[in-house]
């Protein structure tokens, strides 16, 4: 009998439990929901929050917003690698500030640091030095093979496909779940077959979701086969061949019960983590559950902003939840 | 009102033919006046029906692009937006109604408007801007017409304008001076006449 | 050499060590989950006390055990009784009970509280719940120890 538990993680765990009741559940978002505007709204979020909770003011809520959230998230994120025992494993789920970053660096000459985070491995100042002067020796060991990789991707493609700069994020996305599924093979603990099942469902999901949006694009199969990411259950060349034998309604039948499928799955893996005494599980459940109450918030106080009724904005989160 | 000239017979012939001018002036910028006005309101309506279109496009564009906005983080929607993948080339052309030259703009998009990755944007996004896209076109067009109902709407005032100042200022001051000369010359006449009679009158009581 | 005794201590000392470390690594594990939770609700100390001491009773009955030992071949009271090879392994065989149930039956213990605590951290209502299945473990301790007990009586010297 293999026991899966990781012992080292009964304090963590714990810690995640108690501050699991601070999370987003139905009943507390009826009431941000209801609230009568954003900042009663934001009132109502009271709670959720490990940090102390700023006020909205009226003349920017949505910057303010934007703010308190990320650090928010970062603040979680602190948490959540301050109490893991794989700081390789669990770097991986920063990995995507990083290469948002490093996607706006590559699409404009960075001048200011507008539209990057500060929340990935690597600050962003630092980034933008070693991209500019393409020197890689300061950063993660985990990052310097990829961003050379990624740099020469993108030179080559750049200048082949004037005007193609959708291919500076299909790059950098595909290279990113590359390096998160090798770094998995790498270091064996044993919530990496938790971690990879989770990877892999995300991915899988994803290129069903890129299949019918390049359907509906009316996107040719080759490009569809340069923008599926690597990883995933789904055999690429399985999906190509539906994309290439099917009209849009036949496959978006097959895509969204294969979605609704893989949304089962991920949704089982996150509850299994109940069950998950010691491990590195309920932390990855949390963060998650973190990041997307972070995004329900975010979603419906800017509705509240715009005017919304309670009623579209459940249209909205149904839209989401799907 | 009565022009300041010498009750003349040459003036008087000269303020005829002037007469004639201004009433043939008077009937051609009325013609014209009333082509303009025909473009003017076929404008208008074209202007109207394009400014409904694009109002609609915006509102329809706009709600896409709020799902886009709520369901996607705002860093990512900034990244994703922050370099157009398409180029526009505006060329400008014109066309002549009557005696005014309206502007006629074309545009000519290259590229491909979805320069992003897919994999944290969503299908929203996309209809979103492949609808402003479109919308583009006819946001192009609605200037050029607004424009056209603008020059035309001037042009028609300044007609109008003339007309009006020749058929109630100059072509009744010139008809009241005629009169008036012509008047003054008979009361010339009139006088030379009695005068005449007055010497032939003395005449015959010597 | 006086192999009966020899074999008597070291039954005596191995229940009374192996069923500590278990307990140690019992409540090791359970005050490890507890100071997770102190750190962000230091409220709930009272309703995990409990479960945080639970493992450690195995250490305490390996201890009782031992105890019993050094009574039987009269350690305590210095007349030592002449104890024969074969009763010297019957003690020690007394003893593995408790040895083994306490050692492992005390980790196993320490995980269910760590679990307890995790659920009396979210739901402090279901607390009593969560403690009913650590005293489920501990049953197999006692087991162990009534049986060393049973056995150690049993044997004539």
């Amino acid at each position: 009998m293999e026991l899966r538990e990781d012992t080292r993680y009964t304090y963590a765990v714990a810690r995640i439990r108690a501050l699991e009741t601070r999370s987003l559940n139905l009943e507390k978002i009826q009431r941000i929901v209801d609230a009568g505007d954003a900042s009663t709204a934001w009132r109502e979020t009271a709670g959720w929050h490990l940090l102390p909770k700023g006020e909205l003011s009226p003349e920017n809520t949505q910057t303010d917003l934007e703010k308190f959230l990320i650090e928010e998230i970062r603040c979680t994120n602190n948490l959540f690698s301050s109490l893991s025992n794989d700081p390789e494993l669990t770097n991986l789920f920063f990995l995507k500030y990083d290469f948002h970053n490093l996607k706006i660096l590559l699409k404009i000459s960075p001048e200011s640091l507008d539209g990057m985070v500060n929340l990935g491995l690597v600050p962003i100042e630092k980034l933008k030095e070693s991209v500019i002067e393409r020197n890689f020796r300061e950063l993660p060991k985990l990052l310097q093979e990829s961003i050379r990789e990624i740099l020469e991707l993108v030179k080559i493609d750049t200048n082949l496909l004037y005007g193609r700069l959708d291919m500076v994020d299909i790059i950098l996305d595909k290279k990113m779940f590359d390096l998160i599924f090798r770094t998995l093979k790498r270091h064996p603990a044993p919530s990496c077959s938790f971690l990879n099942m989770l990877f892999q469902t995300e991915v899988d999901i994803c290129n069903l979701n890129i299949c019918r949006r390049f359907k509906r694009l009316r996107r040719n199969r080759d490009f569809l086969n340069e923008a599926l990411l690597p990883g995933g259950k789904l055999a690429l060349k399985f999906l190509l061949e539906k994309y290439e034998n099917n009209e849009y309604a036949p496959l978006n039948e097959f895509i969204n019960f294969q979605i609704a499928t893989f949304k089962l799955q991920l949704n089982n893996l996150y509850e299994s983590t109940i069950y998950t005494a010691f491990g590195l599980e309920p932390l990855v459940a949390f963060l998650k559950k973190r990041e997307k109450d972070a995004k329900m918030i975010r979603m419906i106080i800017l509705a509240k902003l715009q005017g919304l009724a309670p009623k579209a904005i459940w249209g909205e989160i149904n839209t989401i939840n799907e | 009102m009565i022009m300041a000239v010498n009750p003349t017979r040459m003036e008087l012939l000269r303020l005829r033919k002037r007469l004639m001018l201004a009433r043939r002036g008077h009937k051609l910028l009325r013609d014209k006046q009333d082509e303009l006005l025909r473009h003017f309101l076929s404008l208008i309506k074209r202007w109207k029906d394009a400014r409904e279109g694009v109002e609609n496009g915006l509102v329809q564009g706009f709600g896409l692009f709020l799902r886009a906005f709520l369901v996607i983080p705002g860093y990512v929607l900034y990244e994703s937006c922050i370099r157009p993948g398409v180029e526009t080339v505006l060329s400008c052309s014109s066309r002549q109604i009557t005696s005014v030259r309206l502007p006629q703009f074309s545009i000519e998009v290259k590229g491909d408007p979805i320069a992003y990755g897919f994999v944290n944007t969503t299908f929203s996004l996309d209809k979103a801007i492949l609808s402003y896209l479109n919308l583009f076109q006819d946001l192009i067009k609605l200037a050029e017409l607004e424009k056209a109902v603008i020059l035309l709407a001037e042009e028609i005032k300044k007609t109008r304008r003339r007309v009006n100042a020749l058929e109630y200022v100059l072509i009744p001051n010139l008809e009241e001076t005629i009169k008036y000369i012509f008047m003054k010359l008979e009361e010339f006449e009139r006088g030379n006449l009695v005068r005449l009679m007055k010497v032939k009158e003395i005449v015959r009581a010597h | 050499m006086d192999w009966g005794l020899i074999l008597s201590i070291l039954g005596g000392a191995l229940a009374v060590g192996l069923a500590g470390i278990g307990s140690a690594i019992g409540v090791g594990l359970a005050g490890a989950a507890a100071n997770g939770v102190l750190t962000e609700d230091p409220d709930k100390f009272g309703t995990m006390l409990l479960l945080v001491a639970l493992p450690g009773t195995q250490g305490i009955y390996g201890f009782l055990t031992g105890f019993l030992v050094a009574i039987k071949v009269g350690l305590l009271t210095g007349k030592i009784p002449v104890i024969s090879f074969s009763q010297g392994l019957s003690i020690f065989f007394a003893c593995v009970p408790i040895m083994l149930a306490g050692w492992i039956s005390a980790i196993h213990q320490g995980k269910v509280c760590a679990a307890g605590i995790a659920v009396a951290a979210k739901k402090p209502e279901a607390t009593m719940k969560a403690m009913i299945y650590g005293v489920m473990v501990e049953t197999y301790a006692v087991l162990g120890l009534l049986a060393s007990i049973i056995l150690l009586t049993g044997i004539k010297l």
